[in-house]
């Protein structure tokens, strides 16, 4: 094998690593987020569903396949329910298929919510993540393997995410992408989604200093820009915590700056960067506790 | 596939195979769907900098004059107006289970607006106008940002249609 890929496997998966402490209960953590997250997903696409009629712009599956016959029925309820038993039944590995079988329902979900022109991402990441352990039961046969493979697919395309949303940016507009006046437009942009989401728009303290200064905003610009192309640093070990913790402040920047909010993304960015060290830190609590001494009078 | 305990050689290079299976897949499909294709994406947010956007927010307004009620029969009441001469008052969306994105992102990439779209529209707002609230008018306006002279950003809102629970009327001046 190739050194280099060699050396990506061994960061990505780590396949020849002695388990460390607290992987299993990292791992199922993780596994847990991204399946609940799933559900949380299918039930708000399925409620939201009832709003639509038409297809204005179709999204993957929907260009193929006529998403309107969910509407005006409850089959993306029944869609939902599905998809939540097959996540349950994935968790408790009851078999291989059921992930990937909610992950292709999931898909069909998302199409049939996502037709008025919005292009929502803030599913993906859960997904791949979703996609990654269902690839892993179909290839693995044990656990600990099956369970590398998945944090290392999911940090894979973690990374991959973060830096291709970067060359995005510089291919399209270019150089001057980080220009303050372009956060200006951005920032007024989503004031006026605030005031149509919740009925009225004051801008908060960091929103109006961005405003007042267009080389500041030029700062956080260029700050938000390497932090994505950056993102491929979550693939190897020594620099994974930084890239993560990096990724989780700049969707917080996102947030008291746009109002936008991934939430699920970045719980998961937040578990993949700290969930190693408080795993670890709980089993050598567990193992440290004290116990009751056989034999001792009660 | 293989279902047994595997070695690490054996196990790194079918990970490895399977990520670059994984990868050809997603640049398939993203290259053949504009970009797009749950959960595969090139990530495109925010890549095209310094563009004119257009949002969409929505009014509850009153049906008698001068609100919009008068907006059939007089044309000139669709002109642009100021943020601050918006009628009637804001109507937030997300306590009312409306995301104000697919409203703004609908109207934005509909080019012809013939009955289907219309009822598109009106289905958005379907629980809208129930019990006491049946005599509920709301008005859509398009709100239009661009860098204006000075390096400042400008906006302009544009009366773009009133709903009603029977009715969406649509300002006089969209392509049918």
């Amino acid at each position: 094998m190739n050194r280099a890929l060699a050396a990506l496997s061994r960061n990505l998966f780590g396949f020849d690593r002695p388990d460390a402490p607290g992987e299993r209960l990292f791992a199922r953590a993780v596994e847990a987020l991204v399946v609940l997250s799933c559900v949380d997903h299918v039930w708000k696409w399925a409620f939201y569903i009832e709003r639509l009629t038409d297809v204005v712009l179709p999204l993957g599956i929907a260009n193929y396949v006529d998403v309107r016959l969910m509407y005006g029925n409850a089959l993306p309820y029944a869609l939902a329910a599905v998809v939540t038993a097959l996540a349950a039944a994935g968790f408790a590995r009851v078999a291989r298929w059921p992930y990937l079988a909610a992950f292709a329902l999931l898909h069909l979900q998302y199409a049939a919510r996502d037709v008025l022109g919005e292009i929502s991402h803030s599913s993906n990441l859960v997904a791949m993540g979703l996609l990654g352990f269902a690839l892993a039961a179909f290839a693995f046969g044990d656990e600990r393997a099956r369970r590398r493979f998945a944090l290392g697919f999911l940090l894979f395309f973690v990374g991959f995410g973060y830096s291709i949303a970067a060359v995005c940016k510089l291919a399209g507009t270019g150089i001057t992408w980080p220009d303050g006046l372009h956060l200006w437009m951005w920032v007024t942009e989503k004031g006026i989604d605030t005031q149509a989401q919740f009925g009225a728009a004051d801008p908060n303290f960091f929103q109006r200093l961005l405003l007042s200064s267009r080389p500041l905003a030029t700062v956080f610009l260029v700050g938000g820009l390497l932090t994505e192309a950056a993102g491929f640093l979550v693939w190897f070990r020594r620099t994974r915590t930084p890239a993560l913790l990096a990724i989780a402040g700049l969707h917080a920047g996102i947030k008291v700056v746009m109002g936008i909010l991934f939430l699920h993304s970045t719980l998961l960015v937040l578990l993949l960067a700290l969930g190693p060290y408080a795993a670890a830190w709980a089993e050598r609590a567990w193992a440290r506790r004290p116990r009751a001494v056989s034999g001792a009078p009660a | 596939m293989i279902a047994s305990p595997a070695p690490a050689a054996s196990s790194s290079r079918r990970a490895l195979r399977l990520l670059a299976a994984t990868l050809a897949v997603y640049a398939l499909l993203v290259g053949t769907h504009a970009g797009e294709f749950w959960p595969f994406s090139i990530y495109p947010m925010f890549s095209k900098a310094g563009r004119p956007w257009q949002r969409t927010l929505v009014r509850e307004v009153s049906a008698t004059p001068p609100g919009p009620a008068n907006l059939v029969s007089a044309p000139a009441a669709w002109a642009p107006l100021a943020g601050d001469a918006l009628p009637g008052r804001p109507y937030a969306l997300i306590p009312r289970g409306i995301e104000p994105v697919d409203l703004a992102d609908m109207i934005n990439k509909t080019r012809r607006w013939d009955d289907a779209r219309i009822g598109t529209l009106h289905q958005l707002f379907y629980d809208q106008f129930t019990g006491a609230s049946a005599g509920r008018r709301l008005l859509v306006v398009r709100a239009e940002g661009r860098i204006a002279s000075g390096d400042s950003v400008g906006v302009v809102y544009r009366p773009f249609a009133v709903v009603t629970r029977d009715t969406v009327l649509l300002r006089p001046d969209l392509p049918r």
